[in-house]
Parts: C-alpha cells; structure tokens; sequence
C-alpha cells in the first residue's frame, strides 16, 4: 500500500543530468563538515539508514521494493533492473495513463518509447522507401496513403487508449521491483555497505551468511563475484551481458550515456584440481579459435577475455576478503584489425 | 475500481508453479514480462510434453517441430535479474519477414 502512494509521485526516467554521484556510498561527516553545517541550509551528508534487499533463492536475486531505493540505486552507479523494465525502472511512468503514446514536443521520454518512436519512424520510412518505386504521380497518391495512415493510427491508439481506460479502469500499482544479481547485492552489502539481505523469512543475513547462501545456488558465484568486483572497484559500471551473449558488458559511465566499451567473458584457469562447486561453471568452454571469432562478430564492443585464476582448496574458513584476495585477475583484450587498415 | 497487485497478477499461473516447482521462478518472471511489461492481453500456459525435461536439447526440440501441428517455437531466455531474451526458432529456413525484428 505503501508503494501506491509514493509511486503517485514518480517523477519519470532520470535526466541524464542527474547522474552526478558514481557510486552510492555513504559519506561519514568530518568535524568540519558538521561545524559548517551549523551555518548552511542543507546536509552534504546522506542518511546512514541501510537498503533492504529481500534474497529470492529460487530467482537468484536480490529484491528491492522501495521506490526511494530503487531510484537511489539505478542513479548512484546503475545497480540492478526494473523487474517490468528494460533497465530503469519506469513501467509505472510509462503506463500510467498521461504518459502513454507517443511523445510531444519536450515530453520526458523513457528508453523504451525512444525506441518506440524510432521503429515507428522507421516503419514509416520503409512503407515510403518500398512505394517509392514508380512515377511522380505514384509517389504522391502514396504519400496522401502514407498519411492517412499515419492519422489511422493515432486514430487507433486513442480508440485503444480510451478503450483500455474504460473496460480496465483499474487503480494501477507500482508492481514493479528493482532485481539485483547475487554479484551486485553482495557488491553493495559486502564492497560498500549500504545494502542489508534478507532472506525470505524476514531474517537479516550477515555477510558471510550471504556469502555462503550465494555460493550455494549460484554457479560460480566467487569467480564471476571476483570480476564484478575488480571492473567495479576500478570505476567501470558493470552490467549484464546476457543481451550481447557475454558474461558482462563495462560502460565507461553508464548505459544512458554511450554503448558498452568492453564486452567481458570470464574464462576459470583452474591451478589445482579441487573438487568445489566452481567446476562445472565454464568447463566446457570451448576457448577454440573459432569460438571467439563466432563472438567477436557478434559482440559490437571489443572483446576481453577474463582469465580467472582459482587459487587450490583454501585452508577451513577463511574471512570472504582473504578468500577473494586468493583470486588472480587477468584480462586478454581482442580486437579485430584489418591489416590494409593498419599501414 | 479493481486493485491490480503482483500477487493477483500471478493467479492464472500459480497451479503451473505448483506443478513444476523447479522452472515456477522462470515461468513467473516470463509470464510477468509478457503481460505487464510488453502488454499481451491473453497469455495461457501451454503444457507440452516432450519439451518438459529439465535441459532443454535441440534434438527435442527439433523432433517437436517436426510434427506438422507447430511451425516454430518461440524460446523465452530468462536470466535471474528479469532479463528476459526471446528467440525464434523455426524449423528450416523460412523467408525473412518485412516486420520489423529488431
């Protein structure tokens, strides 16, 4: 109920303005920032209160259901996805009834109804393009047709639009999640500390409890965990790459921004052999020749190739950062050259 | 005025995640894509048998379209953060339509 009526008060996809803050950490006040506080009208310091996520073990993610976190998430490093969305989540913006159809003038468009309207143009275009055959007098009987299809189909999406309104007439709630993978929760539990997991019976699970649950359901949670950490930690946002068929795609400073400059594939070099859940998990890959061309080709982004290297059975319970710091990272980059091109 | 929540929403298919525990998360997260996200109106579950193993060959899937009934299968590819990939899979080759796949 809780969420019907803050979502009333959606204020639509971010402004690509509003990405000011890389990552959402919490910034402890300094003695001087609390002396200067005393004299100016806003806090610089952000609430110390932590996100609740919810651990679904049988979707392997993590759930979070206020709004307010949603959004603080998605702009302060584009943590997870809309569970109703491409990636930000907007469903409720965008199917509450002002906002639908197609845009006019300076309305606030989300992703999904820019590419709306670019495969309407498109289509457009096409129907233009392929009647476009024939004399002058042809062409502008097609254009006449063109149009009048045009206005057939505002015509049809109000007619749709007050048809929906009338046989729904449905109260619409925010039913929309913001899903985190298991490797960006415990990104944000264990690497930052704003995010407390629980499971689904309520009970808050430490970090090492999240930590032994993850492994558990997730195939090679440790080794693809490990990656997600390294990129982030060196300011990339990561995100995923099933889309691209790879295992993570990196933005330079998001997705809004420019595509994804780096298409990863994470790759297990086993030191030792231990017999630890970690071993199905790319086993087979078939790291042939043919294999990564099939993929170069497909990937637009350049190609790196991941190199995990698993460190032999470790000792009984180590601490989760002892155990990461077991971990070697390697990354191979693959470009395709034309050599004409080179010279 | 109807109050339309996602526990409702999942009514129609919570006999189908009864049934098979194991896919209920996927079959959730597809059935919630499909009707609240790409808004299709009507979307029934479909029970067929020789594609129900838990991995999913092409051999079965090729022997499934061999029969004359179904031309091609759509695959709905989930991932645990609620992406959802969609492939269409037709048996042989088939002439490229003039809609707009992209």
């Amino acid at each position: 109920m809780s969420n019907l009526i803050k979502s009333s008060s959606t204020s639509g996809p971010t402004k690509k303005a509003s990405y000011t803050v890389p990552l959402p950490l919490l910034l402890s006040p300094s003695l001087l920032s609390r002396f200067l506080s005393y004299f100016t009208p806003f806090t610089i310091f952000s609430s110390t209160r932590k996100i609740k996520g919810k651990y679904d073990e049988k979707a392997q993610a993590v759930i979070i259901s206020n709004r307010e976190d949603m959004e603080k998430l998605w702009k302060e490093g584009f943590f997870g996805k809309g569970s109703l969305s491409r990636s930000e989540p907007t469903w409720f913006w965008r199917n509450s009834n002002k906002n639908k159809g197609e845009g006019k003038g300076k309305q606030k468009l989300a992703a999904e109804q820019v590419t709306e309207q670019r495969r309407l143009v498109r289509k457009r275009n096409k129907k233009g393009r392929v009647q476009n055959v024939g004399n002058v007098q042809q062409v502008v009987r097609e254009e006449a047709e063109i149009v009048r299809m045009q206005e057939k189909e505002r015509d049809e999406q109000t007619i749709e639009q007050t048809l929906t309104q009338e046989e729904e007439n449905v109260l619409l709630e925010d039913i929309e999640k913001l899903i985190l993978t298991t490797q960006e929760a415990f990104f944000l539990c264990y690497g930052l500390g704003i995010l407390d997991i629980y499971d689904s019976q309520d009970c808050l699970l430490s970090v090492e409890e999240s930590w032994k649950s993850f492994q558990i359901t997730s195939n090679g949670f440790i080794m693809k965990y490990v990656v997600y950490h390294y990129f982030r930690s060196l300011g990339w946002v990561v995100r995923c790459g099933m889309k691209f068929g790879v295992d993570y795609v990196l933005y330079e400073k998001g997705p809004v921004f420019k595509h994804a400059e780096y298409a990863v594939i994470i790759l297990p070099v086993h030191i030792s052999q231990n017999s630890d859940n970690d071993v199905d998990f790319r086993n087979n890959c078939m790291a042939s020749w043919s294999w990564m061309m099939n993929l170069n080709r497909v990937c637009v982004q350049s190609l790196v190739l991941c190199y995990v290297i698993i460190p032999p059975s470790i000792i009984t319970s180590p601490t989760i950062t002892e155990c990461i710091k077991e971990y070697k990272v390697q990354q191979v980059l693959i470009k395709r050259c034309i050599p004409s091109k080179l010279k | 005025m109807r109050m339309m929540n996602a526990i409702s929403v999942l009514d129609h298919i919570t006999p189908f995640c009864e049934k098979y525990p194991q896919t209920a998360a996927c079959l959730s997260q597809v059935y919630l894509d499909l009707t609240k996200a790409k808004t299709w109106k009507e979307v029934e579950v479909v029970e067929i048998e020789p594609l129900q193993s838990i991995t999913l060959f092409f051999s079965s899937l090729q022997s499934f379209l061999n029969k004359p009934l179904y031309k091609s299968v759509t695959l709905a590819i989930t991932f645990p953060d609620s992406t959802v990939v969609y492939y269409k899979v037709h048996e042989g080759i088939v002439p490229p339509t003039n809609n707009c796949v992209g």
